[in-house]
Parts: structure tokens; sequence; C-alpha cells
């Protein structure tokens, strides 16, 4: 229970954060984040004393992190020879002042800095510089349901591939099953996506014709990107349920198990299963994060308006908030994400305690 | 008796290994084409052809020929080069960087370590490819070298050392704290031995078979990478080959000329597949305990 309420704790109150970005005019993120803790506080001490030590450490790391990021990314991207609005053709002198001016490029960098992250704090993302006109915060809330979903789905395919791939190899160990398992895997992950993608495209797009090979519009068009995207994290979970497997096969709770004469499918699903998930758990954090918020490859070759784009073009365009943007939310999965992996942590090993 | 060493036993185990040595044998060619490219290759990587545009293979181009005629097969070859050299030089470059790093963090241990770690995290929370392409830029911006090329080449070697390098430095960190409880270490310290000697002599050496396995699996990540932004159009530039730069050239054209993508994916592919059948093989071989 007490797992439960501080998960329903940490990921309400974060995503409220989160989701403050993305309408910030109403609420400003102060005033979230506040509540939520005030209120979060509140409700711990009465239940579960022992453990807001552990939510509020959490927390502030979160935004200790947040605030980091910001400042590197912000001071990495203002070493970057060039800036926003060197076009093929130059803007006239006084059109590139103009908007120099407007977003104070020209100011000193800490004056920027400082009004970058008074701004942020707010909730505020600012406006982009190549999109004109357009709050980073839309252009990131336009695109990211798309990335969100096609990622979901792609999460949830590496593991209903990757799981029972691992465990038939390992169960079947040394056997041609295991081997042919295991070639899948790891051709799995050697595979680049622009190899995959156009012979899939070739394939079942234009060969067969079973599925729309552009665009994000329905389930037809969902598989096949669904299927590139998850093709190397179902080898990698495959791989590691594989080795974990292995590994607590041979546990003297496994044999006492067998030796008990329990049906090789209660020993699978009681003591292995749970045991072994662990190595697939810590590779889920960041993997969750991958996903996520996109990949540019795959969202180019199959026309997808995702958000992968912008975590990419918006560098080379030299596009300073819709980065900073992209990056935060990146960050902001990742660490919810690994977040929920703490927890399912002390769910999966009771051994280990949240601290 | 004879004594067999630790490595002389891995290498008999490795021989047993007959997918490994296949993958190494291949590896090796692999290497062989990149560095006699100019020999092997039928036409130079830039020499353009206007009578002889998107031609289909054929015996004088085996790969055929691309949008300004130049012979694809060639390209792959010069590609072969560009995209092994800055795979396998940046896997050694992120080693150094982790080892020294890992080293340090778990030798010190304490504080310093706790500190080092965050570090560690807070880089990991940069999206990889954005923290490629940042590096890749600034390095290119701050060498001090006239050619473009060989400014863009710097950039990309740097910029995916600094991005192989931050599991590496946490493996080697997990296996110097390890070594550190070890009793020769102890002892070792309990002569008088100094830091420096006790790493360089106890712990490297006893590192050396997990760090050889990392460094083949780091290969094809990094190989990966630069495809990925090469494709992407961030890494060299053409006429320069490599077997990203080909696949984003093919992909302009994939749905008449499908195998101006597929070769280079499939050369990628291979290459890949190889490194990481070599590093199971390593893996095996070095610690035959293990299950993975």
């Amino acid at each position: 229970m007490k797992l439960f309420t501080a998960l329903a704790f940490l990921i309400s109150s974060l995503s409220l954060v989160f989701l403050s970005f993305f309408n910030y005019k109403i609420p400003s993120l102060l005033v979230w984040f506040t509540l939520a803790l005030v209120g979060a506080v509140f409700v711990f001490y009465i239940s579960h004393k022992n453990l807001i030590s552990y939510a509020l450490k959490r927390f502030i790391g979160v935004v200790a992190l947040l605030f980091v990021i910001s400042s590197l990314v912000f001071v990495m991207l203002r070493a970057l020879p060039g800036g926003p609005f060197d076009e093929d053709r130059a803007l006239p002198p006084e059109v590139e002042k103009n908007i120099r001016d407007k977003y104070s490029l020209d100011a000193p960098l800490y004056q920027q800095y400082w009004m970058y992250i008074k701004k942020l704090v707010q909730g505020d993302m600012g406006a982009s510089f190549k999109y004109l006109e357009q709050d980073v915060s839309d252009i990131l809330g336009d695109t990211m349901p798309v990335s969100v979903q096609l990622g979901l789905y792609a999460l949830i395919l590496s593991y209903l591939l990757g799981i029972p791939l691992g465990l038939l190899s390992a169960v079947k160990h040394n056997t041609l099953w295991d081997r042919l398992a295991m070639i899948t895997a790891i051709s799995g992950i050697a595979l680049p996506s622009f190899l995959v993608a156009p012979l899939a495209i070739l394939f079942f797009g234009f060969y067969l014709g079973w599925f729309e090979v552009a665009l994000w519009e329905g389930p037809a068009y969902y598989v096949l990107p669904v299927l590139v995207l998850g093709t190397r994290p179902a080898s990698v979970i495959a791989r590691l349920t594989r080795s974990s497997v292995l590994e607590v096969l041979s546990s003297d709770y496994v044999r006492t198990a067998k030796a008990k004469g329990l049906h090789p499918f209660v020993i699978l699903y009681k003591h292995v299963l749970k045991n072994s998930f662990l190595p697939v758990l810590t590779f889920s954090g960041p993997l969750i994060a991958g996903l996520l918020t996109g990949s540019f490859i795959i969202e180019q070759i199959f026309a997808i308006p995702g958000m992968g784009k912008h975590l990419i073009l918006s560098v080379t365009n030299r596009d300073y908030p819709l980065v900073l943007g992209a990056t935060l939310v990146y960050c902001l999965i990742l660490v919810l994400a690994n977040l929920i992996v703490d927890l399912l942590y002390s769910y999966f090993d009771p051994r280990i305690r949240l601290s | 008796m004879i004594q067999k060493t630790l490595w002389y036993e891995s290498w008999e185990r490795l021989k047993e290994n007959k997918t490994a040595l296949i993958c190494g044998a291949f590896i090796l060619l692999n290497l062989f084409v990149a560095g006699f490219a100019e020999w092997l290759a039928p036409y130079p990587f830039d020499e353009q052809n206007t009578d002889l545009l998107f031609a289909p293979p054929s015996f004088e181009h085996w790969l055929g020929t691309d949008d300004s005629g130049r012979d694809v097969f060639s390209r792959l070859i010069y590609g072969t080069r560009i995209s092994l050299v800055l795979g396998i030089l940046s896997s050694f470059l992120s080693l150094i960087l982790g080892v020294l790093y890992g080293s340090l963090s778990g030798w010190l241990g304490g504080r310093t370590d706790a500190v080092m770690m965050r570090i560690l995290d807070i880089l990991y929370s940069i999206p990889i490819l954005i923290l490629i392409i940042l590096v890749k830029l600034i390095f290119e911006s701050i060498v001090d070298v006239k050619d473009p090329e060989l400014r863009a080449f710097i950039g990309l070697l740097v910029a995916l050392s600094i991005a192989g390098w931050m599991n590496l430095g946490r493996v080697v960190r997990g296996q110097v704290l390890q070594l550190k409880t070890t009793l020769y270490v102890e002892s070792a310290r309990a002569l008088g031995a100094g830091h420096f000697e006790i790493l360089s002599k106890h712990i490297f050496p006893n590192m050396m078979g997990p760090i050889i396995v990392l460094l083949t699996m780091q290969m094809p990540i990094n190989i990966l990478s630069e495809s990925f932004i090469s494709f992407l159009g961030l890494g060299l530039q053409p006429p320069y080959s490599s077997w990203g730069i080909l696949a984003n050239e093919g992909w302009r054209t994939l749905s008449l000329y499908p195998h101006l993508m597929i070769a280079p994916g499939v050369a990628l592919f291979l290459a890949c597949l190889a490194f990481n059948l070599l590093g199971d093989g390593l893996r095996d071989a070095l610690d035959p305990s293990s299950h993975q």
C-alpha cells in the first residue's frame, strides 16, 4: 500500500509540474509546485511518516537536476558558432536588429540566462526562434502526443516480444531454440533503423501493400513504425531477460522448488519471473524516456509529426528555447520513469529499501 | 607442468567458439578493406561520371552509380574506412576517459565518488543525440584546423567519445569498488604500495577482461551513432563517404533505387553483428562463469 501511495503522490505532483509547462498562462509553475508539495506532505504525514523524507529528497533532486541541465545546455548552446537568424539570405540589418532586440540576444549572457530561468520557473519556456509566433510549449504540446503514442506502443511491443523470447531461450538453454532466439536478438541489436525501415516499407508497404508507410493517422499507419522502433529494445530486453533468468534458474531456491516437484510453469511464474526482472527494470528508465520523446530517424522515414524532429533540428537551427524545452521534457520523462523504476524495485525485490 | 596463463586459457576457450572466430575474421577483413581502400576500390570515391547517373548494378559498377554518377561500390569501400575509424578510435577514447574517471571515482570513494557519480547522472539526462550534436558542433568550431572536413571529423570523434564514455566509466567504477576490497589489494597496501602502484599493478590487470569486452561492445554502438549522425546529414559531408552518408544519399531515392540504401545498411549491420558476437565470445572466454 505504502508503495502505491508513494507512487501516486510522486507521479501526480511531478505531472502537475509537467502539465504546467503546457498551459503556463493560468497557474504558474511555482503555485502548482507548492500546492502539490504542501498537499502531499500533509497526506504523507498522516499516513507514512518515514516516506516523507524520501519523497522530499527525490523532489528536491528532480528540481536541482532540471536546473543544472537547463543551465548546462544553455551554456553549451551559446558556445555554438552561428546564431538563430543566420539564414542563407541575409536579413536586412534593421530587421535583424529588431529581432535580436526582441529576444534580447545582444544582452550580456548572464542577463539572458537569468531572464530564461526566471521565466522557466513560472512555467514559461519562451517562444521559438524558428517557428516565429509559436511558443515552445505549444510546439511540444502539439507534437509530443504523437511521439508518446508511438513510443508507448513500441515499449509495450518490446516487453511483449523481448521477455518471452528471453525466457524461451533461457529455459531451452543450449538448444536450437536458444540459438535461434539469441541470433534474432543480437541481429535486432545490430540492425540500424535505417535498414529495417526501408526494407519494411518496401516489403510490407509497397510489395504486399498491407500497411501505410507514411503519416500517423490510424492503426494501419502505426504498425510499421512501431515494429521498427520496437526491434532494438525488444532485442536488448530479450538478452537481459535470458541472462538473468539463467542466473535465477541456477539458484538454490529454484533447485528446491524443482525438488519439491513443482510444475515447471509454477516455478517460472512464481520463482523465476519476478526475480529475474530487475535488470530489465533498470534498463526501462532510459528506454521509456528515449522512446516517448520520439526518434528523429523513424519520424523522418515514416513522415510522422512527432517531437523527435525538434530534438535534433532545433540544435541545427540554433533555436535555443526549443532545444532547452525539448531537453527539459526529455529530462522530466526520464526522471519520472526512473522514479517509477525505483519504486518498482522495492516491489520486485523487497530487500531494496527506498532511501 | 607447463603453467598456462589466464590469457592463454581464455584464448583456448575463444578458439573453440567458431562464431566468435568467424566474426573476428570478418572484422579483420573489414579493417583490411578500410586500410587498403585505395587499392581495393575500382574508382575514386569522388569521381563523377555524368553520363552514368543511377546506373543499375553491372560488371563495371558492382552496385551501380549514384545521383552524380559516382561508383557506389567504391564509395562503400571508402565508407568502411571512415565508419570504422570513427567507431573504433572513439571507442578507445571513450575507454581512456571512462577508465580514468571510473577508477578515480571508485578508488577515492566516499564523497568524491558520490559527486562524480552525480555528474554522470546529469550527463545521462541529456538526450544522447543532442549531446553528440552539441559537442560535435562545439569542437568543430574550436579546433584549429583549416580543412573543414577534418574539423568535422575531429568534432565527430570527440562527440562520439564523449557520448560513449559514461557507461564505461560507470562499469569501471563498479569494478574498482569491487577489487578494492580484495585481499591482494589489501596486502599490497599493507606492504606500503602507493595509490598509483596498486591501481596500475593490481587493479587494472584484473579489470582487463571486462574492459576488453566492454570495448568490443562499445564499438558497434559508436559505429551506429556515427551512421545515425551522418544519416541526419550532421556528420561528414559528401563527396566523403561513410555508411551513414551513403544511407542518407540512398534514402532520397528509396522507392526507385532501394539498393543504394540497403547496401550501406547491410554493411553496417554485418559489422555491428560481428562486433557484438565477438564481444559475446570474448566475454564467455574471459569469464566462463558468466551466463550472458
